[in-house]
């Protein structure tokens, strides 16, 4: 009862209804008080002049005057008090009967203006008890409830895309861990059916390896569900001693497959940045060349600066991507088309990309089929505001 | 029962291999789609594990194009597919583009194996999981088999090939089709070891021999024995 007394729709028909009533008690109480005074103090009746002629013998008449205004008063009199009394008992019903009919005016009007709103919730309830597709799509005249509603409807809009896009990237994210998880399942299965000391052994090397790539994927997703802005923990970082610390990481891995890992840096370079996400955007730039590059080729690690800008780069001598395919690479989960097999895949780069990013500065990506793609990441230094990242690539500019 | 797996990680595609191959199988295996294709159109496989995610062609272009004829057997291979997406829409996809079953990654190697045998014994139009063909009888589950009620101690290959004749009891089954449903593509098409496969089982099957040759055609395995 009390939710149903504190409802618009309630409150407007009040309302709506006492000020109906007041305005008609207002105006007709005006009137009556109007018309007392007038009746009361201004008697319409004039004097009236009364001569009385009688006709006497002889050749004069004797006029007699005389005001009988007195007698004609007393009966205005009765008739005014008559009238207004009337006048008063009509008001009265009328103000009575006009009650209920403001209230039921008011409440209907009410129903009416907010029956819009009523759909606005209903849907909004649905919404979240269903999914996400469904719209207000409020039909009627263009005013400021239509315009709630598509303003709703707009903010649906976005939601439901960013509800998509969260679910594509479980869906990739979930994908990513899957694969590492099957490899170990399986592997493990078919070892332990039998018992051989040496598959076992080579499970449990099976195993490492995919808990390593499971734990970069996780490292992955932290770095990139990190919503602050890396500059924050920004420290002046030493170079060349981040290349040298990734080349050896991926020493053994790139020695495996035959690959030659070049260094080269400009000694005493550094740059004012987050260490650990630098570090991260690069090992994933080198651990994509590591294992995906060619057998027996030859992959260069290297730094430098330019037009105040500090540039670090991997470059590979592997296939190359092609042209339509180098602005999708920074994407999330993106994976390389063509027969080579080159699944860089994954949050990897997307992570350099927004690393890049965070610094001010900008990933990108280098490539010439059938010689070789070079990514590189730009992070501005001393440039004056506003100068763009230079679209050479950096690494052919060095010997 | 030739199987090929289609999986571009390696040590997955591998582990697949060396599992189904002690389970008797003769496992090929490719690691990117085109690979996959090349394999599927020269070779006649009964099955194909497959990857949905594959570099080069995806997985279900290639269910695609073996539903629409791409093979070279007499039966178009049965397909598995093996995938890390396990959404509705995504299997029913699968299955329309011509999967004959769906397994979501990571799954238990048993039931993998128990889907593989699932499948081509119905490629075979029988329902149990056992086979019976007179007095022979083999349980591919348990690895076994026996000849009236005797079990029969058996080789891979040797059990293999006689899952494989029984399967196609009553047929005459040339020796080229046996060495490639029964052997994988490692096998030298010029060896006996074929015939040589043949004359140990009928050595292990004992008397009454089940397994007649017929003469300049192949091997049938009656049901008489």
């Amino acid at each position: 009862m009390r939710q149903f007394l504190r409802s618009i729709r309630v409150r407007i028909a009040v309302v709506y209804s006492a000020i109906v009533f007041g305005l008609s008690a207002v105006a007709l109480g005006g009137v009556y008080m109007a018309l007392k005074s007038q009746l009361s103090s201004d008697p319409v009746t004039r004097d009236l002049l009364v001569q009385r002629v009688t006709d006497i013998p002889g050749p004069l008449i004797a006029v007699e005057q005389a005001v009988v205004r007195q007698t004609f008063v007393s009966v205005e009199r009765l008739v005014n008090a008559n009238t207004l009394e009337r006048l008063q008992d009509i008001s009265i019903i009328i103000l009575v009967g006009l009650f209920p009919m403001a209230v039921v005016i008011g409440w209907l009007v009410a129903g009416r203006a907010l029956q819009p709103i009523g759909r606005i919730t209903r849907v909004a309830r649905e919404i979240q008890a269903t999914d996400l597709t469904r719209r207000i799509r409020l039909v009627g005249p263009d005013d400021e409830l239509k315009n709630l509603a598509e303003t709703f409807d707009d903010m649906l809009d976005r939601i439901e895309a960013g509800a998509q896009a969260q679910q594509a990237f479980i869906q990739e994210t979930s994908h990513e861990l899957r694969n590492p998880l099957a490899i170990m399942a399986t592997n493990l299965d078919v070892a332990l059916s039998q018992n051989d000391p040496a598959e076992l052994r080579q499970a449990a090397g099976v195993v490492r390896r995919s808990i390593d790539r499971i734990s970069h994927t996780v490292d992955d997703l932290l770095t990139f569900g990190r919503n602050e802005t890396p500059i924050r923990r920004a420290i002046t970082v030493e170079v060349s001693e981040l290349i040298d610390t990734t080349a050896a990481e991926f020493k053994v891995s790139a020695e495996a497959r035959q690959i030659d890992l070049l260094v080269s840096v400009p000694p005493g370079l550094t740059v004012f940045a987050d260490q650990a996400a630098l570090r991260r955007a690069f090992e994933n730039l080198a651990g994509n060349a590591v294992r995906l590059a060619p057998l027996a080729s030859t992959i260069r690690l290297s730094a430098g600066t330019q037009d105040g800008w500090v540039w670090l780069a991997v470059a590979d001598e592997g296939p190359g991507i092609a042209e339509r395919q180098r602005r999708l690479v920074w994407q999330r989960h993106w994976r390389g088309e063509g027969a080579s097999g080159t699944s860089r895949g994954g949050l990897g780069l997307a992570v350099v990309r927004q690393v890049a990013e965070g610094h001010g500065g900008e990933a990108q990506l280098y490539s010439e089929e059938g010689i070789g793609s070079t990514f590189v990441i730009w992070l501005p230094t001393d440039r004056p505001p506003g100068s763009p990242v230079p679209t050479m690539n950096p690494v052919k500019a060095v010997p | 029962m030739r199987i090929l797996v289609v999986e571009d990680e390696v040590e997955l595609a591998d582990a697949v291999q060396r599992g189904l191959q002690r389970e008797g199988y003769a496992v090929d295996v490719a690691y990117g789609g085109d690979e996959g294709l090349d394999k599927i159109s020269y070779t006649s496989y009964d099955l194909i594990c497959l990857d949905l995610n594959l570099p080069g062609t995806d997985g279900r272009e290639i269910a695609r194009q073996v539903r629409d004829g791409l093979g070279f057997g007499d039966e178009p291979p049965r397909i598995l597919m093996l995938t890390a997406r396990d959404s509705l829409d995504d299997r029913v996809a699968g299955l329309d583009d011509g999967a004959d079953d769906y397994l979501v990654k990571p799954f238990q190697f048993a039931e993998l194996a128990a889907r593989v045998r699932a499948l081509l014994r119905r490629d075979a139009g029988r329902s149990g999981a056992i086979l019976t063909v007179g007095g022979l009888e083999l349980d591919a589950a348990r690895h076994r088999a026996t000849r009236h009620g005797r079990p029969l101690d058996l080789t891979a290959k040797e059990f293999a090939l006689l899952r494989y004749l029984m399967l196609h009891s009553g047929q005459v089954l040339a020796a080229e089709r046996l060495l490639e449903h029964v052997w994988d593509e490692h096998a030298d098409p010029f060896t006996n070891t074929v015939r040589v496969t043949v004359s140990n089982l009928r050595r292990k099957l004992g008397s009454a021999q089940p397994i007649e040759t017929v003469v300049g055609s192949g091997y049938r395995l009656g049901e008489a024995g």
